[in-house]
């Protein structure tokens, strides 16, 4: 066995090169697909509307409906606060504001319909949410200053408050 | 030479590992060296900021010439907002940097209508130079405090929370930054004034009243029958109804799901007012099919919806079509005048044009009896104010919200310059500018901004 792998070596580095390649190749195409998925998706509102779809999907991917136009609506709140930065990106990069840009699931996953749903809807006004400026999930662990906030409302295994 | 060769592998794979392994830690040290350069900039940005903030307070304060009054006003509401960028440009985790912000946000703010004030060459009051004092005042102990941390900064590399993604290396650095800027915050929160002025960011703008509900207080019951009454009309039993919850936002309202047969996640939300019992806000999320009615077709089924609920003399003022639905808005007339701050929104599905989607919370918000002064300024005088640049297609008078919520009675000009289209505001009592919106139309509908 060990001489046959010796022997063989070249061989060896070429089939590697070669898987390499095509893994390359693979993600390329990938890229391509997720580049033209963009496309479609960002018509009017560009950057704003992509990039909250994102967080709707990173940190709310797996609440209901409402939920997810929810959180699009306290973002859209946060910006409009003086409590809060000015701008959709400022709000949503504020280090240390949203878990799924710290641990990259921002990026990680492509929004669905239904988060570019939530986050149009969220854009063009609609809140459920009364113009919460927070949300998190009861049943995490989070800052705990964080309760001192006045609930206003419950949305799937979001709460959200003032 | 086989056993060479076995030798050669051997001593290539660990030394590629090794080697990998110091790449990787030396490209995590630059780019948390690039990181902490960021913040640090942020900070000292920060620190200058406020220096200057105190020192401009004081010399507008002082000058006695009304342009350099306006210059400095203006500096000190950009000074405030890069000042705010850089805060919230800290990793100060999740302490509560909310009062620090706001206090940025109006000091800019209301620098900037004072300045607007002094355009116009209003006088500005004792009363609001009282209030630039206590900014003053404020700025000049946040400067006090921010020194402080200065001196920790100063120190090196600092520890900003308490975590860091290389271990060992950060133990010996300053740590606690993150709880001095929580402490700054919370002294803020006491000493900042309460002000309340022409701006988005004045106070008055968080203390909402409801106008527009009945006085009747509701049960749960009743606001089922409600729900269902309006949404789904009263003979329709397909549905599963139950309060959920209750929400206490500025309207309070019981939470209401629409569940059919066995499915697992409600079909139909909807909020219903505590106080009056009314239909605040509903979704149907059923999917929708390829479009089969035209937008019109759309538009008729949502006057129908809104005059079968109670909804009179309302005027579809805008609509957008995506994916299927399309949401149009309604606005209340009375006496000729259109009632912006009373919108309706109504959402169309476009497969069968039943009614997927309303929302009433502004129409409840604000809408109420309104008295109008008859107006100073007639649409013939209007005319003569608009720039002579401008085709002029159609003017009407309307009721607009100011950045601060105020409501103002304006004409609605609507003009093309070359080819494209405007919206202006102009104030029927003054003639002032008070707006003008830029109209895109799109195929998907009209949008301003």
């Amino acid at each position: 066995m060990k001489k046959l792998l010796v022997k063989r070596w070249k061989w060896i580095l070429l089939s590697l090169l070669v898987v390499s390649m095509l893994f390359m190749l693979y993600n390329l195409q990938q890229n391509r697909a997720q580049a033209e998925n963009i496309g479609y998706a960002v018509s009017a509102r560009g950057a704003d509307y992509l990039l909250l779809s994102r967080l709707i999907s990173g940190e709310a991917g797996g609440e209901p409906y409402i939920g997810q136009v929810g959180v699009g609506a306290v973002i859209l709140n946060r910006v409009k606060s003086p409590k809060f930065p000015g701008t959709v990106a400022g709000v949503i990069y504020q280090p240390g504001a949203f878990e799924s840009v710290r641990n990259g699931q921002l990026w990680v996953q492509y929004p669905s319909r239904a988060n570019f749903n939530a986050a149009r809807d969220s854009i063009n006004g609609w809140d459920p949410t009364y113009g919460s400026l927070f949300f998190w999930n009861p049943y995490k662990k989070v800052h705990p200053w964080i309760w001192t906030r006045r609930i206003i409302t419950q949305l799937g295994n979001h709460v959200f408050g003032k | 030479m086989n056993k060479r060769n076995s030798w050669i592998v051997a001593l290539l794979i660990i030394g590629g590992i090794i080697i990998s392994l110091w790449v990787m830690s030396s490209r995590a040290y630059s780019a948390q060296n690039a990181l902490e350069a960021a913040h640090q900039r942020c900070f000292y940005n920060l620190i200058d900021r406020v220096n200057n903030i105190n020192i401009l307070i004081s010399k507008c304060m002082v000058t006695s010439s009304n342009q350099q009054r306006i210059m400095t006003l203006t500096t000190i509401w950009h000074q405030a907002e890069a000042a705010r960028e850089n805060l919230s440009s800290l990793p100060l985790g999740q302490q509560d940097m909310t009062n620090c912000q706001k206090f940025f946000a109006q000091l800019g703010d209301f620098s900037y209508t004072l300045a607007q004030k002094a355009v116009k060459n209003n006088e500005i009051t004792a009363n609001e130079w009282k209030k630039m004092e206590v900014f003053k005042d404020n700025s000049a102990t946040l400067n006090k405090q921010l020194r402080k941390i200065q001196e920790k900064v100063a120190s090196g590399r600092i520890k900003w929370e308490n975590q860091t993604f290389l271990k060992g290396k950060t133990q010996d650095l300053q740590s606690g930054i993150a709880e001095d800027f929580a402490n700054i915050d919370q002294k803020l929160k006491k000493e900042a004034p309460t002000i309340t002025y022409d701006g988005p960011f004045s106070d008055h703008t968080e203390e909402i009243r409801p106008k527009g509900l009945k006085n009747k207080i509701i049960t749960e019951t009743e606001a089922q029958d409600i729900a269902k009454k309006f949404i789904i009309g009263r003979n329709n039993n397909k549905y599963d109804i139950k309060v959920t919850g209750k929400v206490k936002g500025v309207i309070p309202a019981y939470s209401i799901e629409f569940k059919r047969g066995k499915s697992n996640s409600p079909n139909i939300v909807a909020d219903v007012s505590k106080q009056g019992g009314h239909v605040l806000w509903f979704l149907n999320t059923r999917k929708i099919e390829e479009q089969k009615i035209s937008v019109d077709e759309a538009k008729d089924k949502a006057n129908t919806f809104l005059n079968s609920r109670g909804f009179d003399n309302m005027k579809a003022t805008g609509y957008l079509k995506e994916d299927n639905t399309v949401t149009f808005t309604f606005v209340p007339t009375s006496e000729e005048i259109l009632l912006y701050p009373d919108f309706i929104k109504v959402e169309i599905a476009l497969d069968n044009g039943q009614v997927v989607g309303a929302d009433t919370v502004a129409y409840y918000t604000f809408h109420t009896e309104r008295k109008f002064d008859k107006v100073k300024f007639s649409k013939q005088d209007i005319m003569k104010i608009l720039s002579k640049n401008l085709r002029v297609n159609k003017v009407r008078l309307a009721l607009i919200p100011d950045p601060s919520l105020k409501e103002r009675l304006c004409y609605e000009v609507d003009a093309k310059l070359g080819e494209e289209r405007f919206y202006i505001y102009i104030n029927a009592q003054n003639g002032e500018e008070e707006q003008i919106l830029k109209v895109v139309e799109t195929q998907k509908g009209i949008m301003t901004m």
